[in-house]
């Protein structure tokens, strides 16, 4: 039936007490002194939160017209099990993913539409040299992948990916300290100020996209990021002309976690970006919602090439949109030896001629 | 008879102008050892006062021992300066010699030993505390003194030894001696740093080249998506809560006044302080 409010101490999470002799509040586990605005400020930030909601809404994705099925073939891949999408005209031949020169034409059925399409901006011509310079600079390159013939198998292809849109209120408690020293003849002083920071914010994101093929490495896709969706097209089954498009094989629900994550991991940043002129900080809180969220179907232009070196498979993808070149590399043992060899031998001469001389 | 008589009245004047003089030189001269605590026998006590009278007689520079509860460790510098000073301890002008208190509170036992004159040349820093650990390596941890002052007496006189050879001992003494240098262990060990310098570099230098060959990564954040201008910070507070203080000694930068208890860190040579008589003190020392 008591109307007394308790307060728990910042410090050592103690109930504290009001002190007679100071007019404040003071903890009697750690000893630490509040005033009583300071811990009703306090008690505020601690409720002053947005609740956790980290959903998406909107379904994403159109139906295709008898006729733009009439106008694609679906091709399904024997070695790998890709799936891929080719205009009628577009003939496809091997597989993009595997190389597999057997697919199998088949009936094109089911799967969502796309909303947009980013039509490829680089060119063929302008991929290979890409390539090529990508493989330059790299001492420890096995000889076989700057063979010329390997460029030509090069193929552009349009990846499916969500496109998730979100606005982001949050609002985090921070735990922070200033640190100041000073010392007299004998001693050095150290105080370490304690202080609760609050921040409450919002954000929005358009566009955060998530490949959502099995067949394509998630981290490739990742890598050849960022593209800008402000070029995209309402999808036309006409620019697949002389491409081919990979078919989606994981759901926008399914794909949200990743978007989900990354759209996080950037309100955070920004919001502690905003907690400066301390020495250190901690976060002990955060909430987070998502508001007016809408995710979307996009094709995105991706030029991949396929090798296999020593039984194991690289992949190379490019942005056709940006042409931003990635794919890791094999290590050429032989190379690796000769160069350990040399820097070893030339620096241990210099050091053994250095303890020499002195 | 008269003349026996007047051979008794010299006699007796003689004897009175000189018995003060000898008097005075008996007060010169006190107990080397005093053992207020008991911690020695008897005979123990004798044994030490006579290789003390006979060190300092022959070196003429003092060997004192003094065993006392009466001292306080927190005052032991003074009290040991001024114990040394006023019972008239000391050879020659410089009153040369050592003192050496042994001293007991509540936290237990404690040393120090006061230099004064040519004693402080003979007992660095580093020789006082040489001196407390030939104590402490000797008296079976408080069990046998006796055999741990007698070590300590005989250290002095090697210490005495030392210094009237021009080497006193401190802490570059004894001077390590350089071990004879094999060409071919040298050779060897240039060889094997070499080979590590360049093993390390070499495995540096390749991992930065592999490095060039990976290009793919995830992405942790979606920066790049963030709609421009689109963040808004619409509530912030920051509260101060409380501070704590921690203290630290502040390291010494150059030795003065007694020494540390701890081994290490001297300069070398001896730091001294002026007692209350206005001579030159050094000394050291420590709880046991």
């Amino acid at each position: 039936m008591s109307n007394l409010k308790q307060y728990k101490c910042p410090s050592c999470g103690g109930p504290i007490n009001y002190d007679v002799t100071s007019g404040n509040l003071k903890c009697p586990y750690c000893d630490s002194e509040f005033e009583i605005d300071t811990l009703q400020g306090y008690e505020e930030d601690l409720k002053n939160t947005v609740e956790e909601e980290l959903n998406w809404l909107d379904k994403p994705g159109l139906d295709w017209t008898e006729e733009e099925q009439s106008n694609l073939r679906h091709y399904v891949c024997d070695s790998c099990g890709g799936e891929i999408i080719a205009d009628v005209n577009t003939g496809a031949t091997r597989c993009p993913y595997c190389g597999n020169p057997v697919i199998v034409p088949q009936k094109f059925s089911g799967n969502l539409k796309p909303d947009l399409v980013v039509p490829f901006k680089i060119k063929e011509k302008q991929a290979k040299e890409a390539y090529k310079e990508h493989l330059k600079g790299k001492p420890l390159l096995p000889k076989y992948f700057k063979d010329e013939n390997r460029i030509n198998e090069l193929k552009g292809i349009y990846v499916p990916f969500w496109l998730y849109d979100a606005e982001v209120d949050m609002a985090a408690r921070y735990r922070a300290t200033r640190t100041r020293s000073w010392s007299d003849s004998n001693l050095i002083y150290t105080e370490t100020s304690y202080y609760s920071i609050f921040r409450a914010g919002e954000i929005g994101f358009d566009n955060v996209p998530v490949d959502g093929s099995t067949n394509i490495d998630d981290a490739l896709m990742e890598s050849i990021e960022p593209f800008d969706i402000s070029e995209a097209v309402d999808f036309k089954t006409a620019y697949l002309a002389g491409y081919l498009a990979d078919k989606y094989d994981i759901s926008a629900e399914d794909s949200e976690n990743q978007a989900n994550q990354r759209i996080r991991n950037s309100a955070e940043t920004a919001l502690a970006s905003t907690v400066r002129g301390y020495d250190s900080i901690v976060l002990e809180s955060m909430n987070m919602s998502l508001n007016n969220h809408t995710v979307k179907y996009c094709l995105l232009p991706v030029y991949i090439l396929n090798t296999t070196y020593k039984n194991e498979k690289y992949t190379f993808a490019m942005n056709g949109q940006t042409g931003k070149m990635v794919g890791d590399l094999p290590i050429d043992r032989g190379l690796y030896a000769k160069y350990f060899g040399i820097i070893f031998l030339i620096v241990s001469v210099i050091t053994y001629i250095i303890q020499i001389l002195i | 008879m008269k003349r026996i008589i007047k051979f008794l009245l010299i006699a007796f004047i003689i004897t009175l102008t000189f018995l003060p003089a000898f008097t005075i030189l008996k007060a010169e001269h006190p107990d080397r050892v005093i053992d207020e605590m008991g911690l020695l026998s008897e005979s123990e006590r004798e044994e030490l006062q006579q290789l003390c009278d006979e060190i300092s007689e022959r070196q003429n520079v003092d060997v004192v021992i003094v065993i006392s509860d009466v001292f306080t460790y927190d005052n032991r510098v003074q009290e040991a300066d001024d114990y040394y000073d006023y019972n008239g301890y000391g050879m020659g002008e410089d009153y040369a010699g050592s003192l050496l208190l042994v001293g007991k509170d509540e936290e237990g036992y404690f040393v120090y030993i006061t230099t004064c004159g040519y004693g402080i040349d003979c007992y660095s820093d580093y020789g006082i505390e040489h001196l407390i650990d030939v104590i402490v390596e000797n008296y079976d941890g408080g069990n046998d003194w006796f055999s741990g002052l007698k070590a300590y007496v005989n250290r002095c006189d090697e210490l005495i030894d030392m210094a009237n050879n021009g080497e006193p001992y401190d802490i570059y003494y004894p001077e390590p001696e350089p071990e004879p240098s094999n060409p071919a262990v040298e050779a060897a060990k240039s060889a094997g740093l070499s080979a590590g310098a360049g093993g390390i570099a070499a495995l540096i230098g390749t991992t930065l080249l592999k490095s060039k060959n990976k290009s793919v990564y995830h992405r942790r954040e979606a920066k790049d998506y963030a709609r421009p201008g689109s963040f808004n910070l619409f509530n912030h507070r920051d509260l101060y809560l409380f501070s704590r203080t921690t203290t630290a000694v502040r390291p010494k930068s150059t030795s003065s006044g007694s020494s540390g208890s701890s081994g290490g860190g001297y300069r070398g040579g001896s730091s001294t302080h002026t007692s209350s008589s206005g001579r030159s003190h050094g000394g050291g020392g420590r709880r046991l």
